[in-house]
């Protein structure tokens, strides 16, 4: 190994690691790719949260999760992400969402039987809903028929 | 004392552990680019490499159908800020990830290394920060993206490649233990081992010594298995049963801290390394019993690779399939 050589490797070497340490100096929130704070599971927090989600609901009533990839792409984040957006758009982004998960269920047969969508914002404890099956209050953003299934 | 960790100190901490295991072995300088046979950077590239293919191929429709996410939820970081205000096209995207794809096998075989490994890491780079790019900043690819950025601009494929292959068949030799093969295993292990150290630093100033106490990694399993339960994805296997004894949580918070704080150790080597893979490794499963959360590159061991040598398996193979090669057929096996 020449002594240009060494130089040119230990300059990369000291570039990667300094790299990878550069966000220490951000906010511990101020997230990056692939450069990050690496801050999940870190910010405190308690067991109730608020989340908006879709739920679809059939001709009796009956009610279950729109599961992610009918949101946005299999991924719960992401979905989630997606959703908390299209409710800080207001109702414009709220119908437009709504109506876009609505064409996918139609094909989902896992969903098959559902009429209608609805966007809601829950909160919930978690505890008390994963351990005691106890729901928190919801509100509902919006909804809207699903194609093809006679919603009234 | 509550509230965040000062930064400073748990920097402090960190300089003197890295300080501390890598004094143990040999000056830095000295350790750092103390030669490697070339094979050992090669398997590094073999196994990351491998890892990309399957990763991105596996991935490949998931991947795509971010090009039908909303332009409204386009939330760019990264790169695709700097680059992009707008999301591409579908097509546009769709072309994307199959350039990106194909680069990665040429990254895996070896092929034209000096001019394609830096394209791939390049359009890695810039496909993973388009994914992340959706008001989600996910963790689960960094290490990739950095360990294959390490790799294009080493010489990682002078050995076991199809770049190798050509130059032997030219009747070059085979080049010797060297440290311009050693620098880039040392780079990603050191890579590696930051990562989980920042996280613990994370935790230390988001969450203070509350972190300790438990409660709050107990409150980050329900929350995210809360979330997973409304939005209609499985909820993990051993989240309901903890859930109910909030004392384990105290002993998992602590291991959480160790694993993360305690990575620098893994670059002293040997059995101490191997104990921190095999714990930092149970962590992951650990996630995944708890909240459902895949990483896959720590979980398929090869976040780990720079930090073991990960040649001997893959040269043991290769010994074992030349042998084999070249035993005499057993009698009466021929053609009659």
């Amino acid at each position: 190994m020449t002594r240009a050589e060494r130089a040119l490797a230990l300059a990369a070497s000291i570039g990667f690691v300094l790299a990878v340490w550069w966000p220490v100096h951000r906010a511990p929130r101020d997230d990056g790719f692939p450069l990050s704070t690496y801050p999940m599971f870190a910010t405190p927090r308690a067991t109730t949260m608020s989340l908006d989600y879709a739920v679809a609901i059939d001709a009796a009533g009956g009610r279950r999760p729109v599961p992610p990839h009918d949101v946005a792409n299999g991924e719960v984040l992401a979905a989630s992400a997606v959703l908390r957006a299209a409710v800080g758009r207001g109702r414009a982004g709220i119908a437009e969402l709504c109506a876009r998960i609505a064409a996918r269920v139609a094909r989902d047969p896992a969903l098959a039987g559902t009429q209608t969508i609805a966007i809601v914002t829950g909160k919930h404890d978690a505890v008390d809903l994963l351990v005691r099956g106890v729901r928190g209050p919801e509100r509902e953003r919006g909804r809207c028929p699903v194609p093809g299934q006679g919603a009234p | 004392m509550t509230g965040p960790l000062p930064t400073g100190l748990a920097l402090g901490l960190l300089g003197a552990a890295i300080a501390v295991a890598i004094a143990a072995r040999r000056p830095l300088g000295r350790w750092w680019l103390a030669p490697l046979a070339p094979t050992r950077l090669a398997a590094l590239r073999l196994v990351v490499g491998t890892f990309a293919v399957g990763y991105l191929g596996g991935r490949f429709l998931h991947l795509v159908g971010y090009g039908a996410f909303a332009a409204a939820d386009f939330r760019p970081v990264g790169v695709v800020d700097l680059l992009l205000d707008r999301p591409l096209s579908s097509a546009a995207w769709t072309a994307l990830v199959v350039a990106t794809t194909i680069l990665a096998v040429a990254f895996a075989v070896g092929a034209w290394h000096r001019w394609l490994a830096p394209a791939f890491a390049a359009l890695l780079l810039f496909t993973l920060t388009y994914r992340n790019s959706f008001g989600m900043v996910f963790h689960t690819e960094n290490l990739l993206v950095l360990h294959v950025a390490i790799l294009a601009v080493s010489p990682a494929a002078d050995a076991w490649s199809v770049d190798a292959w050509r130059r032997l068949r030219r009747g070059r030799t085979p080049p010797a233990p060297d440290g311009r093969y050693a620098w880039a295993v040392r780079t990603a292990a050191v890579v590696t081992v930051s990562t989980y150290v920042l996280a613990g630093i994370a935790r230390l100033r988001l969450a203070g010594d509350a972190w300790l106490g438990g409660e709050q990694l107990r409150n980050q399993i329900a929350i995210d298995n809360l979330r997973k339960h409304v939005l209609g994805d499985r909820i993990a296997d051993l989240a309901v049963p903890l859930l109910e004894h909030p004392g384990a949580f105290t002993v998992l918070a602590l291991a959480t801290l160790v694993v993360e704080l305690g990575a620098p150790v893994a670059l002293v080597g040997g059995r101490v390394a191997g104990l921190w893979i095999a714990t930092a490794w149970g962590f992951h499963v650990g996630v995944v019993a708890l909240m459902n959360i895949w990483f896959p590159y720590p979980l398929a061991l090869v976040a780990y690779a720079p930090l073991v040598a990960c040649d001997r398996p893959i040269a043991w193979a290769l010994a074992r399939i030349r042998t084999s090669r070249a035993r005499p057929a057993p009698a009466g096996s021929g053609d009659p």
